[in-house]
């Protein structure tokens, strides 16, 4: 397994060596797939949306420097905008159902699995319970903002609450949620956190 | 602090923001403490949500249909069923010729001039490739105004024997840098068409691009806009100036 960092692939990829794309890839299809599908919850779409990103990475489209953070966050930020640009162009954002519950859905066998995925998968499962502890109206406002990505008048009308109040209410959501992260990770709140 | 501003953030962040509205919230951004201390926190808190998603097998055959399709970007050339590299004028440090609005009102006016303009280009300009001896009609002449940045200009639509023609000045273009281009796109109810690309040192000159059979539709808007290379099939970067028919 190549050993290179997310960085200096992509320094190679920038040079079009074919063979750092593919590890990168490796490294992040089954990452950038299962978040594509969760926002779109559609096979095609989620597909497509991998497509998308991989090809904006190999034509440099949105060129991704050290400054930008982590490189996964680049990319994980990379395949919402591409989901819910998709989701747009179908008009469909609105119609995506609300999750009730992430369920983990690990199949592959360990050792065919990136480095990397035992930590996504135990950050992973620490959200997931982080987020099944937040009151209802709270993972419905996370999930409405964040997943569907709907405009700010589009929340409010769908929760039916006043406009000034959407974003007041994200706030709060995603502080209860960064609680209830730090109560899962076992640090007192005062911590600084990396999440 | 601008309140109104403040209460675009939920929208900046989702990307539901016009153009327009985006620059302007950035710069607003860039003086509201308040907001920069929101939007990093709110960066933050949800930089690890996408690994909620778990990690889910991806449907069969997927990583070579993927790379397939990335690669084969390479391969493509850079012309669309509209675009033709051929007729694509370099139009290096050359004059915009303020003539040509005038000199295309007056085509418009009078059918019986049937002035090929862009043979008036050519004579100009070395690199344009043009039938002079073919008379030419002139279909449409708008003044392109600027959207993002300075950049104005004027298209024109030439039918030129079988043939059809866009013909594009502009001035205050911005710089290009790397593999960026400009592109010319002729809008109809169904999105934008890839005209032409062009390159030019000098921010300013004209160009004129062939159209391939077929492709005289009912136009409702022309758009010029800055790309980040000459591959984009749907304009992906600033529109620099565009108008309606």
């Amino acid at each position: 397994m190549d050993k290179s960092t997310d960085s200096q692939l992509y320094v190679r990829i920038r040079d079009k060596d074919k063979v750092a794309l593919e590890v990168i890839y490796d490294r992040y299809e089954r990452l950038v797939y299962s978040f594509a599908y969760r926002m779109t919850q559609n096979a095609q779409m989620a597909e497509d949306t991998v497509q998308e990103v991989f090809i904006e990475l190999w034509r440099e489209h949105s060129p991704y420097t050290e400054d930008k953070g982590k490189f996964s966050s680049w990319l994980l930020t990379m395949t919402r905008n591409t989901s819910l640009d998709a989701l747009r162009k179908k008009g469909k954002q609105q119609e995506v159902g609300l999750l009730e519950k992430d369920t983990e859905q690990m199949r592959a066998p360990i050792d065919q699995l990136p480095e990397q995925m035992l930590e996504w998968k135990e950050k992973g499962s620490i959200l997931r319970k982080s987020l099944e502890r937040l009151k209802v109206e709270q993972r419905t406002i996370v999930e409405l903002f964040y997943f569907h990505g709907l405009s700010q008048e589009s929340i409010s009308t769908k929760l039916d609450i006043p406009l000034g109040t959407v974003k007041s209410r994200i706030r709060l959501a995603l502080q209860h949620l960064r609680k209830h992260l730090e109560k899962e990770r076992g640090i007192s709140p005062n911590e600084p956190s990396d999440v | 602090m601008n309140r109104q501003m403040c209460d675009q953030l939920v929208d900046y962040f989702n990307g539901q923001l016009s153009e327009i509205d985006n620059s302007s919230f950035e710069k607003h951004v860039a003086t509201c403490e308040e907001c920069q201390i929101e939007l990093a926190e709110w960066k933050a808190l949800t930089d690890d949500l996408p690994l909620v998603s778990g990690s889910m097998t991806p449907p069969e055959g997927m990583k070579e249909r993927v790379l397939n399709a990335v690669f084969e970007q390479e391969q493509i050339t850079p012309i669309t069923p509209v675009a033709l590299k051929d007729s694509i004028t370099s139009i290096k440090k050359k004059k915009v010729f303020p003539w040509l609005p005038a000199l295309a009102a007056v085509l418009m006016l009078s059918v019986g001039a049937n002035i090929f303009l862009a043979s008036i280009v050519k004579n100009q300009q070395q690199d344009i490739v043009a039938q002079s001896e073919v008379v030419d009609q002139l279909l449409a002449y708008v003044n392109l105004s600027p959207v993002v940045g300075e950049a104005s200009g004027t298209a024109s639509i030439v039918k030129h024997g079988d043939e059809t023609r866009v013909v594009v000045q502009a001035n205050s273009l911005p710089k290009l840098s790397n593999d960026e281009v400009y592109q010319v796109w002729l809008i109809d109810e169904n999105g934008p068409i890839r005209a032409g690309t062009f390159k030019s040192d000098s921010q300013e000159g004209a160009v004129v691009f062939t159209l391939p059979e077929g492709i005289d539709q009912d136009w409702t808007q022309v758009a010029v806009s800055h790309e980040p290379n000459e591959e984009s099939k749907t304009p992906l970067g600033n529109v620099l100036m565009a108008s309606n028919f």
